[in-house]
């Protein structure tokens, strides 16, 4: 297959980059041009259906029942009352009583009026139900981490690319302004020659217990099997359902690294045009009670990844550092930089924190509709997520590893390599 | 819980802070012995968590040795997932084979996780006996068996999956298209005439439009130039999205698919024409601007709209004279007075101002928009401003702060916004005023706040604070909340003079402004104003946003407990004590433990203190397991609250079994059995071992000298841990390493991991060099230390580098750099002459590295 080369990727973010961060226009394809103006036939619309929907993907929801030419058409959710309060988000919105609501998205998959998904669910799910939705012809919005291992994060960009399906992760900060404006400074050598960018995340956990077992919800009001879902097999306890499953190996990404390495280390690999590799080395440092794990591109260039040490930006702050300076940012929409010359390129600020998937939801059904790839498509989620996980695993054993961007594979290290991969539970195929 | 559960809990996290950098070969035995005991666990009758985590283990160690007892589980409703992570990553044909074996055993969902697993290894020996499973009545296991042959992706594989298209149920019929496209892909870079002939058997065949278009798009992209024609032929369907699939190939195709694009064109309605320019543009061929020009000038407006944003597209692979032209079609689009095609336009040009332009290009811009501002008609005055602002012109400015007064408030409106953008530091202080006077429009303020935010720092700041002078108060709060959003040292200072100000309004505005600033120089002054400010409400606003710092931004883990320690002794109020408690629970340093551990004896900070040490040790929060249990007894000890107490003995239990078992693992052994000195020697006349421990020294007279029980055996790289306690109002005593002795004398010569009032933690070189090799600062030496209490001395050596923690906390990481001194020796516990002191051991052990 092609691969779209970086160059094209660049000139496309670059563009959209300059456009949204000076006027906020979400992207390079106006709403009118895809026949939009105003109101949009009912023929025309994107029918969107939900697969486990709460907190996160309640607000990126939001913004899709925002779009004139999309309509939510129905929910797939293990959670009774969870179907009710999505259904309700959605008639509300379109002014009638019919968003279907289904226990299991199987059913929500095989209707063949519906265009699109939108998928937030836990982590473990993320990866299968995508693919299941691309072979299912849907296009596809999924929430990060979108794949809990290395292996996973391939065969996902595999799937999408066989099937021809849109995807979009759910790495929004790729369309938001001050970040796309931090990127371009370090693309176009405003900062010199890069020698190292930072990613922030959040502190790393990695457990292996069982929460105690309780007894086993009606499945119409909590199924567990199917919350469950690929994860291997555990006793049943509230909490996880809850949100408690954070953290837990089976149901998480790389130790929690992914829940914000997923975002800053993608704008970092995207700051460096760096979509089509990856580092070379990750090497966790011995610093006492602080998550630092020290990368390096084959270019000599470090990502150094880290939880600690930032300046107050907001949430998922990364900064790049050049030989002629360097910019820090971060979701609160503010942007640090070394040097007055490079104060005066900034763009007015912002009032789209990082957290917003306004921009980015457009620009996914804009891809929608033309098949153009767009801005967190498969290929970029692929490297930054498996990424991600290769800085989890030298986290986890302790040392410094060494990977091959080329086979995705860690150098002569039979110990890692056996970490990229779980087995799915019976029986979920994709 | 069983022991067995804990010791495989922290196999995963606690151990991994022991690894080393390469697997020797004790490593490897410790492995396989490892591996051993898991077998023998899953041999067992233990519960089904133990299993599980065995087999998560041997995912990762466990070797053809083990498959034998994993298999026994491919059966196992609850267990099988695990048993086939273990056996999808155990390398060799004998996991292969415990897999192909299970498939005649297994029946439905569990048959098909040993089908996908064999999929996953890419099982070539399972081809033929998952051929005939493609033929399953069960829906499921077809299903599993297509994915499995597609991800082999043999020819042998690709044989018996197109043999297999057609058949079945339709759920196995798309699955096995799919199938036989993964197939197609991987025998794409060795027979590519092989994968065209599966992708065009999948395209012929009568299957659901979503795998037939996938179908075509691969047909196309595999053949390259020879799949133009399929190209052309799709581009010209009437089917939409067959069309959209089309344009998906030639994006794939990249540039050698220009020429058909541009072909299909012209007999295309205007909807699929923008969709087309739309991909043209992505290529980010120039070879499309003549089409994509013309389509901007000609077209219907969606159409036209879609080509101008294309042109945004083009322009960085544009010619300088290309993007001239473009500009100036731009320019002329701007001035149809057509709202949206304008704005469209306006966007473009400002993208292309922002792009690093060439200096013409830059020209034509800063003319062509000072004629728009210039002209009298409304509307394309108003586009003109717009630009002004957005491409930044600050020639205009005079203008524009003219225009700020024009009776038409849409030209007023627009000229003040566009003054954001082109005011340049010597024009701001006319901005400034301007502002000042319309205090209450945000227009104004709004604008201001842009220009400041890219003019230099410091120098923006200083004619901000100028402005304060002889300002009213209203206009001094805008002007404090513009410094604020600026940050830097003058604006800092200006703020918090304004916070001592004796104005309430603006101490008001002030304290708000500080508790949210960015950067941590803000600490010092709020430090300040929450002790000398007399009014209680500003006061604790400003320790509240003192707090603040350590709980957001970048401050070290000392200086968080700088915050936290300063933040107890003025607090007067529980809630902004207990905030202290929710930076401790959010960074758990072992720094911070042991403050937390030094709160219990506050009677009323006890609860909190307990609270958060269970907290964090519920959370698995990563600090030492000694120092963990430590405090956790310490809670026990205290708390009057039975629940915590509960709570707390349950970690403490568990963290100690896991610690155990971790060190079992690692190889740790103990040096001192608790009742008897064997293995050790020294003066039994002051070393005796009391409740078992070792203890020297005493509380009612002086030890004459230095005294030393010394070990029968030499160690060179090792990892020492112990349990220390000293009594005294001045102690010292010590742990000797790679010592040796000095033959017939109570002194031995060598490094000591010294202990007592002043020396805590540091490395002390014993009867040699006679000083203190490396250590904390003298002040912070005793902060980790619990005085007359237990402690925890853990002590590495490897080569030349000598690391020491107290209490988990880190004190030493020293490197020899004297290739005399000897890197092995005896082990020594000291006890200090010429003191009134006692000196307790417990629990020695160690490890060879």
């Amino acid at each position: 297959m092609t691969k779209p080369s970086a160059l094209n990727r660049r000139n496309f973010m670059k563009t959209a980059a300059a456009a949204s961060s000076v006027f906020a226009v979400p992207t390079i394809i106006p709403g009118t041009a895809l026949g939009l103006n105003g109101t949009v036939a009912p023929s025309e619309r994107i029918h969107l259906g939900g697969i486990g929907i709460r907190r996160r993907g309640g607000y990126v929801l939001s913004h899709m029942l925002e779009q004139p030419d999309v309509r939510f058409v129905a929910i797939a959710d293990v959670r009774a009352d969870q179907r009710k309060t999505v259904k309700e988000m959605a008639d509300k919105q379109n002014g009638d009583q019919k968003c279907d609501t289904y226990r299991d998205f199987r059913e929500l998959l095989a209707r063949d009026d519906i265009d699109a998904v939108l998928i937030a669910t836990g982590d473990r799910w993320h990866a299968t139900a995508s693919m299941l939705a691309a072979e299912a012809g849907k296009d596809v919005y999924s929430e990060k981490p979108c794949a809990i291992s290395i292996e996973l994060a391939r065969r996902l960009q595999e799937t999408i690319q066989r099937t021809g399906r849109v995807f979009q992760a759910g790495t929004q900060r790729r369309n938001v302004s001050n970040f796309a404006h931090a990127a371009k400074l370090a693309q176009t050598g405003q900062l010199g020659k890069i020698h190292t960018v930072h990613a922030s995340i959040y502190q790393l956990i990695d457990r292996h217990d069982w929460l105690p077992e309780e007894p086993e919800p009606d499945r119409e009001v909590v199924d567990w099997n199917m919350w469950l879902g690929p994860a291997p097999w555990r006793p049943y306890n509230h909490a996880y359902v809850d949100g408690a499953w954070r953290g837990h190996y089976d149901f998480d990404s790389g130790a929690k690294l992914l829940d914000w390495g997923a975002h800053t280390l993608d704008i970092c690999q995207w700051a460096l045009d760096a979509d089509n590799t990856m580092p070379v080395t990750y090497e966790p440092k011995d610093v006492p009670n602080d998550n630092v794990i020290e990368c390096m591109y084959e270019n000599g260039v470090k990502l150094v990844m880290r939880r600690n040490g930032w300046l107050g930006l907001g949430t998922c702050p990364v900064r790049f550092e050049g030989d002629a300076g360097w910019v820090e940012t971060g979701d609160s929409g503010q942007t640090a930089v070394s040097s007055d010359e490079l104060r005066a390129s900034l763009p007015s600020p912002s009032s789209i924190p990082g957290t917003s998937p306004k921009i980015h939801v457009r620009d996914f059904f804009n891809c929608v509709k033309t098949r153009s790839k767009p801005a967190a498509n498969e290929d970029v989620m692929a490297r930054s997520h498996i990424a991600c996980h290769a800085a989890a695993i030298a986290w986890k054993l302790g040392r410094k590893v060494q990977f091959d961007p080329v086979t995705e594979e860690f150098v002569n290290d039979d110990e890692a390599n056996r970490m990229r991969s779980r087995a799915m539970r019976e029986p979920w195929t994709v | 819980m069983s022991a067995d559960k804990t010791c495989f809990v922290l196999l995963f996290s606690v151990c991994l802070l022991f690894n080393t950098m390469s697997a020797s070969a004790d490593d490897q035995t410790n492995t396989a012995k490892e591996a051993a005991r898991l077998v023998k666990v899953l041999d067992s009758n233990a519960g089904t968590y133990d299993k599980a985590m065995a087999c998560r283990r041997l995912a990762a160690i466990g070797d053809t040795t083990a498959v034998g007892a994993i298999g026994k589980y491919l059966g196992d409703e609850k267990l099988a997932t695990y048993a086939r992570s273990a056996l999808e990553n155990i390398p060799g044909p004998a996991a292969d084979k415990a897999l192909e074996e299970s498939l005649k055993a297994l029946k439905g969902d569990l048959l098909v996780g040993v089908i996908n697993s064999l999929g996953k290894r890419k099982d070539k020996n399972a081809t033929a006996d998952l051929t005939p499973l493609l033929a399953s009545k069960d829906t499921k296991v077809a299903i599993a068996a297509a994915h499995a042959l597609g991800a082999i992706g043999t020819k042998e594989a690709a044989t018996a999956l197109q043999a297999a298209i057609g058949k079945g149920d339709a759920a196995v019929q798309r699955e096995v298209g799919f199938a036989c496209l993964m197939c197609a892909r991987s025998l794409a870079a060795k027979d590519k005439p092989a994968a065209v002939a599966l992708a065009e058997a999948v395209r012929k065949a009568d299957l659901p439009e979503n795998i037939n278009l996938a179908a075509t798009q691969l047909t196309i992209v595999l053949q390259g130039n020879a799949g133009l024609a399929l190209l052309a032929e799709e581009l010209k369907s009437e089917d939409l999205p067959r069309f959209r699939f089309g344009l998906q190939a030639a994006r794939d195709l990249g540039k050698v698919a220009t020429p058909t694009l541009v072909d299909a064109y012209k007999t295309l309605s205007d909807e699929r024409k923008a969709l087309l320019i739309a991909a043209l543009s992505l290529a980010h061929d120039p070879g499309a601007l003549p089409l994509i020009r013309a389509a901007a000038a000609q077209g219907s407006d969606p159409l036209k709209l879609q080509a101008i944003y294309s042109l945004g597209e083009l322009d960085p692979v544009l010619e300088e004279s290309d993007q001239l032209q473009v500009l100036g079609d731009l320019f002329g689009l701007v001035k149809q007075n057509h709202a949206e095609i304008g704005a469209a336009a306006e966007t473009v040009i400002t993208a292309y101002s922002s792009s690093q332009p060439s200096a013409k290009v830059k020209t034509l811009i800063e003319e062509s928009t000072r004629k728009l501002v210039e002209n009298e008609a409304l509307a394309q005055q108003l586009a003109g401003l717009q630009l002004a602002g957005d491409c930044r012109i600050s020639s205009i400015t005079p203008t524009l702060l003219q225009l700020a007064n024009h009776t038409n408030p849409a030209v007023k409106q627009a000229a003040i916004q566009a003054l954001g953008g082109t005011t340049s530091s010597a024009a701001l202080p006319k901005l400034i005023a301007l502002t000042l006077k319309t205090v209450n429009d945000p227009a104004t303020s709004d604008a201001l706040k842009a220009a400041c935010s890219r003019l230099p720092l410091e120098e923006t700041a200083r004619t901000l604070a100028a402005a304060m002078q002889g300002a009213s108060t209203e206009q001094k709060q805008l002007l404090l909340n513009q410094l604020a959003a600026l940050g830097g040292e003058t604006a800092l200072k200006t703020v918090v003079e304004a916070a001592r100000s004796n104005d309430d309004a603006l101490q008001n505005t002030a304290t708000d402004l500080l508790g949210k600033w960015v950067t941590i120089d803000v600490a010092p002054p709020l430090l300040e104003l929450a002790k000398t400010l007399d009014n209680n409400k500003y006061k604790i606003r400003s320790l509240r946003g003192y707090i603040r710092v350590a709980r957001q931004l970048n401050m070290t883990a000392e200086q968080q407990l700088e915050v936290c320690r300063n933040t107890l002794a003025i607090a007067e109020r529980n809630d902004e004590k207990n905030l202290v408690f929710e930076i401790l629970r959010r960074y758990p340093t072992p720094q911070a433990v042991n403050f937390t551990v030094s709160l219990l004896k506050d009677k009323q900070l006890n609860p909190s203190a307990s609270a958060t040490l269970v907290t964090l040790a519920e959370q698995s929060a990563p600090i030492d397991a000694d120092l963990m249990q430590n405090a956790l007894q310490q809670v026990i000890a205290t708390t009057a609250n039975a629940d915590l107490k509960y709570r707390a003995t349950q970690q403490r239990d568990r963290i100690a079994a896991q610690s155990k078992q971790d060190e079992k693992d690692l190889g740790f052994q103990s040096l001192y059995d608790g009742k008897s000195f064997d293995g050790w020697h020294g003066n039994e006349a002051i070393f005796r071992i009391e409740n078992g421990e070792i203890v020297a020294g005493s509380l009612d007279q002086k030890v004459e000298r230095n005294e030393f029980l010394r070990s029968n055996k030499e160690y060179g790289d090792f990892e020492l841990k112990l349990e220390f306690k000293l009594l005294g109002d001045e102690t010292n005593a010590g742990v000797q390493i790679r010592t040796a002795e000095i033959p017939d004398h109570h002194e031995v010569s060598g490094y000591q991991a010294d202990l007592g009032t002043g020396y805590w933690g540091c490395l002390y070189d014993e009867s040699r060099r006679k000083k203190i090799l490396a250590g904390p600062p003298e002040d912070q030496r005793d902060l980790p230390v619990r005085l007359d209490d237990w402690n925890t001395y853990r002590i590495r050596c490897e080569g030349p580098r000598i690391q020491l923690w107290i209490n988990g906390v880190q004190t030493v990481d020293f490197t020899e750099e004297d290739s005399s001194i000897p890197l092995k020796g005896i082990i020594a516990l000291q006890i200090h002459g010429n003191l009134v002191n006692q000196a307790h051991y417990r629990n020695v052990r160690l490890r060879d590295l």
